[in-house]
């Protein structure tokens, strides 16, 4: 933690090497989450790149040091939410990505798409909590919402994905 | 024993939906990260997202896509340019934010009305400025203190005093149309006298539906013969209908949209931009087979609620100011619009202590004599999360967990005759579950909370405070009901009813007589609890919830809950209906969505249930009656699978329908058209239009 609060101390001042040592701790879970809730690997390559250009042109705003993650994690889940909306505006097909490594366990492909076959809004809740590390409550605040409705939002979406997983 | 059983079901089911959760994580934890995320890209990264910002935008139906290219170093050195004057003025503002955070009191002003809007005005706790730099400090400057804040404690509970100018006395509760002849329901609101927009209105002789995308339906309806009068469509097409409003021949359409624009933030430093709208369109419908446009007006932000009241309609938004940081020398890009124009930097309020929310509410009212233009309007930085109108203030309230204890902060706006004035502003422990949760009586305004004293983990408790009209506290009751939560409340002049669950439900009542001195007058424990409180007639209380098996907590199905509050020290559970196999119920989420008629003796709402062995959920509209003698009856259950236009919408066909009553006849209103039931045959079916 004292090593995050240097790296983003030194980040402010213009340093890019720390910035992206700072970015190294956070770039996997925002690519996750990007993904999980866009469901579509381009779009959420895309909203981690604009993230990562905004927070490395303002983060001489950011002070408490030890907030990166929160921080940039506001900002791409807004880029997300935004993407999201824009989803629904147009017909959109998203494309059914099947990632295939060797080690992807068939198990973890089957939740990964049932977890795809939640609604936008189930997926980006889900996804926060998960990826992003936020508690229901901090959920609330971010999104101005009842922070119950967003635990049995959450809670439902969960139930959802048991009955479809068995 | 039991105490035990109860916790360890809790655990078990806490443990369960970790686990789940887990499974989410673990499922994407195998992939491949793309390599140009991974941090030795950093540059491409950067440049790439810098373009992506720029251009990535819709025209008309294309998506461009902006294909990821070398670095390029350019565009590198003016980043670097950029960041560093960003340093600056913030290491400058750093000495005296350091200095001001010295001072933990807060000291009220006295408030000084301005002529010519060029002096500042300071209300416990909340500030106008005298102008644009000043604000856009506020909002991008000072917020970082509010980071370095967010580890530290509030003085809490404290509310902060200052002098007000005294309020004037009368206020227009608009009085409702009465229509001679047949009684028909009305939307359900909050406060008698403030309309609420809603899906579906009724006069009485005509029936009023909208669809999301965009268009208004006017239907005549004569008990069963039901007949398409007119439609209209908004002209945008990407514009969003949230609700209608309609009075004698007026009718209102409050919708949300967004723009995309370019802005120039800085020199050779564009970005593109969504910006959200929120508009409301005037009609004149006194010819129903022509309503005429007589005018429109918008506002930035993304809708969040509106009101009417009178002749006046009042719009909240919520306004984010372009990303980035723009140049002080540019409000524009941080003031919202209004009709038009950014608003004047007075007319802008910012909280004295920064909050990292830097989000506005911006709400204006439009007098509907002149549906053009907007009357007054006002912004307050920092998110809301909570709206409630009375019969004469504007209430906001923003959460704020910046110290160990969530606290919300609570604004008042009076509104009378459309002009809007911040009045009073302070800070409560806890947390506020829902509007009902708050009521004005007398000028006083009681609040019953959820507090985590210890921050979150900890033991909850509940409270319920009254302040004067300058938020000051003057009595309040401490530590109710440890470890459970509010679950629904309900004012009624000096005496107040309200639930918190964990596994039984007591249902408190209080007096509020002596604002100095609340006193709990009865605690009543019923299994499961209720999550909405309507007062049925004559000394009876109505709650719809859910039953819940005491020992183990599962919820067995919905409940209906009639109370005997004749006597508020020993209030009684009459009589109970319960539902087994309702999952899902609209009444706890939006009470605009119910139908409820006290004194035509009906209600209902919308409901659903997830079927056991697929879990598709399959959605209901139960209508109800009351006696008595006989407690509950259900008068009609009616599946929604046909009112569905789009399979797999199920959710939002329960959340959407709308049940009215003109006279004699009952009246589902959805996406799919108007059915109409006898309800002096037993409901039967009889007749319909569909779209």
């Amino acid at each position: 933690m004292e090593e995050c609060r240097e790296m983003v101390q030194k980040a402010k001042e213009g340093n890019k090497e720390a910035f992206g040592i700072l970015y190294e701790t956070v770039y996997e879970d925002m690519y996750r989450f990007a993904w999980y809730t866009l469901r579509n690997p381009e779009d959420a390559k895309d909203v981690v790149a604009e993230t990562v250009a905004d927070a490395f042109e303002t983060i001489g705003n950011l002070r408490d040091t030890s907030a990166f993650r929160g921080w940039i994690f506001k900002i791409l889940s807004n880029k997300c939410k935004r993407k999201l909306k824009e989803y629904t505006k147009k017909t959109y097909v998203y494309e059914a990505y099947q990632e295939k490594s060797q080690q992807d366990l068939e198990q973890n492909l089957q939740v990964r798409q049932v977890f795809f076959s939640l609604t936008d809004e189930e997926r980006y809740l889900v996804a926060l909590q998960v990826f992003g590390g936020y508690r229901s409550k901090e959920i609330g605040i971010l999104l101005h919402k009842n922070h119950n409705t967003v635990r049995s939002k959450i809670d439902r979406a969960l139930k959802k994905m048991e009955k479809l997983l068995q | 024993m039991e105490e035990k059983k109860r916790e360890n079901f809790y655990m078990q089911e806490e443990n369960k939906k970790k686990s789940q959760l887990d499974a989410v994580k673990k499922s994407a934890g195998q992939v491949e990260i793309p390599d140009e995320l991974r941090p030795q890209n950093l540059d491409e990264i950067i440049r790439t997202g810098r373009e992506k910002k720029k251009h990535n935008k819709q025209i008309g139906k294309f998506l461009y896509r902006q294909r990821w290219k070398g670095a390029v170093v350019a565009a590198c050195a003016v980043l670097a340019v950029g960041v560093s004057v960003t340093l600056q003025s913030s290491k400058g503002q750093l000495q005296e934010d350091t200095n001001a955070g010295a001072q933990t009191e807060m000291t009220g002003r006295e408030s000084e009305t301005s002529d010519a809007g060029s002096t500042a005005e300071e209300i416990e706790g909340y500030q106008t400025a005298a102008s644009y730099e000043e604000i856009h400090k506020k909002i991008y400057q000072d917020n970082e203190r509010a980071w370095l804040m967010r580890n530290s404690w509030y003085d809490s509970g404290r509310v902060y005093e200052a002098e007000i100018a005294q309020e004037e006395g009368t206020v227009d509760t608009g009085a409702a149309d009465m229509s001679m002849g047949v009684s028909y329901s009305e939307t359900n609101v909050r406060t008698e006298g403030v309309d609420e927009g809603d899906l579906v209105k009724t006069d009485g002789t005509y029936i009023y539906t909208l669809t999301r995308s965009g268009k208004i339906r006017i239907t005549k309806a004569d008990g069963n013969s039901l007949k398409k009068v007119s439609e209209t469509s908004l002209e945008n097409l990407t514009d969003t209908i949230q609700e209608i409003y309609v009075d004698g021949n007026v009718l209102c359409i409050v919708v949300s949209g967004y723009q995309t624009g370019v802005i120039m933030e800085d020199t050779d430093v564009y970005s593109v931009n969504s910006t959200d709208y929120t508009k409301l369109y005037t009609y004149d419908i006194s010819d129903k087979t022509n309503p005429v446009l007589k005018g429109m007006v918008s506002q930035d932000g993304y809708y969040q609620t509106s009101r009417k009241v009178g002749s006046f309609v009042y719009l909240f938004s919520q306004y984010c100011p372009s990303g980035g940081n723009p140049s002080a020398e540019k409000p524009e890009l941080y003031i919202p619009r209004v009709a038009g124009s950014i608003l004047p930097a007075e007319d802008v309020w910012y909280p004295v202590v920064p909050q990292t929310d830097t989000s506005q509410l911006v709400i204006s009212s439009v007098n509907l004599e002149t549906p053009d233009q907007v009357q007054d309007s006002r912004s307050l930085i920092g998110g809301c999360s909570l709206y409630y109108v009375s019969s004469k203030n504007i209430y906001v309230c923003t959460e704020n967990y910046e110290g160990q204890e969530v606290k919300n902060q609570i604004a008042r706006f009076s509104y009378e005759d459309g002009t809007l004035e911040l009045k009073a502003a302070g800070q409560i422990n806890g947390i506020i579950n829902d509007s009902f949760s708050m009521d004005e009586y007398d000028d006083y305004l009681r609040v019953v909370v959820t507090r985590y004293a210890d921050g979150f983990g900890s033991t909850e408790s509940n409270s319920l405070y009254i302040l004067d009209e300058k938020m000051n506290m003057t009595g309040k009751i401490e530590d109710l009901a440890k470890g459970e939560t509010i679950r629904s409340a309900r004012f009624m002049g000096e005496i107040g009813y309200f639930v918190t669950y964990k596994q039984m439900d007591p249902l408190f009542s209080v007096n509020l007589k002596d604002p100095q001195k609340p006193e709990i007058l009865g605690e009543l424990k019923v299994t499961g609890f209720s999550q909405y409180l309507h007062f049925y007639g004559e000394d009876r209380l109505l709650g719809i919830g859910w039953e819940t098996d005491p020992d183990t907590g599962i919820q067995e199905g919905l409940k209906l809950s009639m109370f005997d509050i004749s006597n508020p020290a020993d209030v009684k559970e009459v009589h109970k209906m319960i539902l087994k196999d309702v999952d899902l119920c609209i009444a706890a989420e939006n009470y605009k969505g119910i139908l409820i008629d006290p004194k035509e003796n009906i209600f209902g709402f919308g409901m659903g249930s997830y079927s056991d062995k697929d879990y598709s959920l399959y959605g209901y509209y139960g209508v109800f009656t009351y006696s008595e003698e006989e407690g509950f009856s259900q008068e009609l259950m009616q599946s929604l699978s046909q009112m569905s236009v789009s399979s797999g919408n199920t959710y939002g066909t329960i959340e959407e329908t709308r049940g009215i009553y003109i006279g004699d006849t009952f009246y589902l209103c959805g996406d799919s058209g108007i059915y109409a039931f006898d309800r002096k045959k037993e409901y039967q079916a009889y007749g319909k239009l569909e779209w």
